[in-house]
């Protein structure tokens, strides 16, 4: 399944931005959130994303789930023992994690949520970077899709020469 | 009357990819539908074993050498043949309404899919095209 590879990879990527996508959605529908279930205003949540050796993962699990044969990087055919540097990395979500930054306090003594001075503590988003993020996490969607059908273009071209 | 084994072999193999083309298809449908699981089908094994089956063992293949008529022939056939599993899969990320599909892994299944239907209905076109040869040059003599 080598040369299918790359689909899988995209599909990584398409994953990790739509749940990042997901979580600054969160983050802009609670802006003005002054009640959770942690107590408190919401607080922003970003995501951390990692990086995983690809052809490893898929080795152990073809090793877990087949008797089929490895699949080996086409980088190091015919060289003994060598490992490719740097090898194909898929992607994941690591974890989500909470911005734990001052919440911004607003002056408004008739909110219910008001402090015994009169000030309510709003949630520490900023709309603006919020709005930053969304778009780029858009664009590396976009950015995925466009490899993605570069690839897949590729493969039905490699196709086409059992046509000629 | 049996033509060519390839492509029994080959349209075992298309019928297991407009399956598992049907079953990526169910899960998009039901991308929204709480506690749905993600279906998808293995069949790789019991498209091996249906190679064994039509062109023997692989030539690298240690055979049991058999110097005496008592020895004991180890059978090669394998009675109960694979079946192709039909299985429970999970998407790269996880939702909250129980529901396993992950589009993206969907659409990236089924574009692999497509690919690989697209290369064995091309594969299946080029033999034929090997027998029409032949019909055409037996027509000139």
């Amino acid at each position: 399944m080598s040369f299918l590879n790359s689909f899988d990879i995209n599909g990584y990527g398409l994953s990790a931005q739509r749940f990042r996508v997901n979580v600054i959605s969160s983050n802009i529908a609670n802006a003005n959130t002054t009640r959770t279930e942690e107590g408190g205003p919401y607080r922003r949540r970003e995501v951390v994303f990692k990086a995983f050796n690809f052809d490893q993962v898929l080795n152990s699990k073809i090793e877990e789930n087949s008797d089929l044969l490895p699949y080996s990087d086409p980088l190091d055919e015919g060289v003994e023992g060598k490992t490719v540097t740097p090898p194909v990395m898929g992607v994941v979500v690591d974890k989500v994690v909470r911005d734990d930054s001052e919440p911004n306090m607003k002056y408004d003594p008739s909110h219910p949520d008001a402090n015994a001075d009169g000030y309510v503590a709003y949630p520490n988003i900023n709309p603006v970077i919020e709005m930053a993020d969304l778009i780029e996490a858009t664009r590396a969607y976009q950015a995925n899709v466009a490899a993605f059908q570069s690839v897949k273009a590729m493969a039905n071209s490699a196709i086409d020469l059992l046509r000629a | 009357m049996e033509i060519s084994r390839a492509a029994i072999l080959a349209r075992k193999a298309l019928d297991y990819r407009s399956l598992r083309q049907d079953l990526i298809s169910s899960n998009i449908a039901n991308v929204d539908t709480p506690n749905y699981q993600a279906r998808d089908i293995s069949f790789e094994e019991a498209l091996v074993q249906e190679r064994q089956r039509l062109f023997g063992p692989p030539a690298k293949t240690l055979e049991l050498a058999t110097t005496h008529a008592n020895h004991i022939q180890a059978s090669t056939d394998n009675s109960t043949p694979a079946q192709a599993t039909i299985f429970f899969r999970d998407g790269h990320t996880a939702r909250n309404d129980g529901n396993t599909v992950d589009l993206d892994v969907e659409t990236t299944e089924m574009a692999k899919n497509s690919v690989m239907y697209n290369a064995l209905i091309n594969g299946l076109k080029k033999h034929g095209s090997i027998f029409r040869s032949v019909l055409e040059a037996s027509a000139k003599v």
